[in-house]
C-alpha cells in the first residue's frame, strides 16, 4: 500500500482507537437493549487482544525505519480495506440472580459506556490536535 | 451486519416501550372480570353463561430482527402472550358476574378477577422506566461521539 503521512505518527493509532470504541459501543448498546431478553448473553469486543495487537503495533513502529504504524492481524481482531474487524465475545458471568438466564448487568454496562466515550472523544480530540499541527505546518502559521 | 447504534438503542425503546404500553393495559383492566363469555349447559341440559375474566398479557423478548435472525444485533418483541396463572376468585352471589348458582358447578357464587397484580405491575413498570432510560442514555452518548468525530472535519 502506498505510503502516506497519515500513516505516520499517532494518527493511525488514533483511527484504530476509535474504530474500536465504535465497535464496543455498538456492543453495549446491543446488550443494553436486551437487558430484559431470556437467554440472551452480554457480548463485548475482545478489549485484551485489541490492546496487545495495538501494543505489537506501536513496538514495529518504533523498530520500522519508516515510522509506518499498521495494525496486524490478531486474535479477535482483524484489518480490513475497511477498517479493523471485531470478533463479539460473549460474557463469562454467571447472572444467577436472574431467573430469566440473561447475564447483563445494566450498572456494568453504563459504566462501561461512559468509559467508552470518552476514550473515543479523546481520540478525537488528540486526532484534531494532529489535524491542526498539520494544517500549521502545510500553511506556515499558527492558527487560532 | 452495518447496523447504525441508535438503531440498537431505538429497538430496545420500542420494546420497553410495548411493555409499558401492556402495563398500563394490565393496570386498566385489574378488576375486569368479564373480556368474554362461555356458553356451557349443565347435566340436565339448561344453559348458563360463565364470564372470563381479563387474562395479563406480556411480551416476549428475542435478540436480533425478525428479518435477520438471532445474531443481529437489537431486540425484537414478537409476541404478546396471556399469563396462564390462575385468576383470583371471590365468593359474591349478587356480582352480575358470578358463576350462576343454577349452574350446579363447584365454583358457584364465584366471581373470578383477572390474575393482574397492581404490585408486580409497578415493579414491571419502574424496570421498564430504567431500561428504557437506559437506553436514552446510550443514543445520548452515540450522539456525543459521533459529534467529536465530526469535529474533525471542521
Amino acid at each position: 500500500m502506498l505510503s502516506t503521512m497519515f500513516d505516520r505518527g499517532s494518527l493511525p493509532a488514533l483511527e484504530a482507537m476509535m474504530q474500536y470504541t465504535s465497535a464496543r459501543h455498538k456492543a453495549i448498546a446491543n446488550n443494553i437493549a436486551n437487558v430484559e431478553t431470556v437467554g440472551y448473553k452480554a457480548m463485548d469486543v475482545p478489549t485484551a487482544e485489541f490492546e496487545k495487537a495495538l501494543a505489537r503495533a506501536f513496538e514495529e513502529q518504533r523498530r520500522s525505519p519508516t515510522g509506518v504504524f499498521e495494525m496486524a492481524s490478531g486474535r479477535g481482531v482483524r484489518p480490513t480495506a475497511d477498517g479493523l474487524r471485531f470478533r463479539s465475545v460473549e460474557s463469562k458471568e454467571t447472572g444467577i440472580l436472574r431467573h430469566i438466564e440473561n447475564n447483563v448487568d445494566l450498572d456494568v454496562e453504563m459504566g462501561k459506556m461512559v468509559k467508552n466515550g470518552g476514550l473515543h472523544n479523546l481520540a478525537a480530540t488528540l486526532l484534531s490536535h494532529q489535524f491542526t499541527m498539520m494544517r500549521e505546518a502545510i500553511g506556515e502559521r499558527v492558527i487560532g | 451486519m452495518n447496523v447504525s447504534p441508535i438503531d440498537i438503542s431505538a429497538s430496545g425503546m420500542r420494546a420497553q416501550r410495548l411493555r409499558m404500553d401492556l402495563i398500563a393495559n394490565n393496570l386498566a383492566n385489574v378488576d375486569t372480570t368479564s373480556s368474554g363469555q362461555d356458553v356451557r349447559r349443565t347435566p340436565d341440559g339448561q344453559t348458563y353463561v360463565r364470564h372470563v375474566p381479563y387474562r395479563r398479557k406480556v411480551a416476549l423478548f428475542t435478540q436480533g430482527t425478525p428479518a435477520k435472525g438471532n445474531k443481529a444485533f437489537g431486540v425484537s418483541t414478537p409476541k404478546v402472550v396471556d399469563d396462564a396463572a390462575p385468576f383470583r376468585m371471590e365468593h359474591n352471589e349478587s356480582h352480575p358476574h358470578a358463576v350462576p348458582a343454577s349452574s350446579g358447578e363447584k365454583d358457584a357464587g364465584f366471581v373470578y378477577f383477572p390474575n393482574v397484580h397492581p404490585i408486580v405491575e409497578t415493579v414491571d413498570m419502574m424496570s421498564a422506566a430504567r431500561a428504557y432510560e437506559a437506553n436514552l442514555t446510550a443514543v445520548d452518548m452515540y450522539k456525543s461521539m459521533s459529534a467529536a468525530t465530526m469535529r474533525l472535519l471542521a
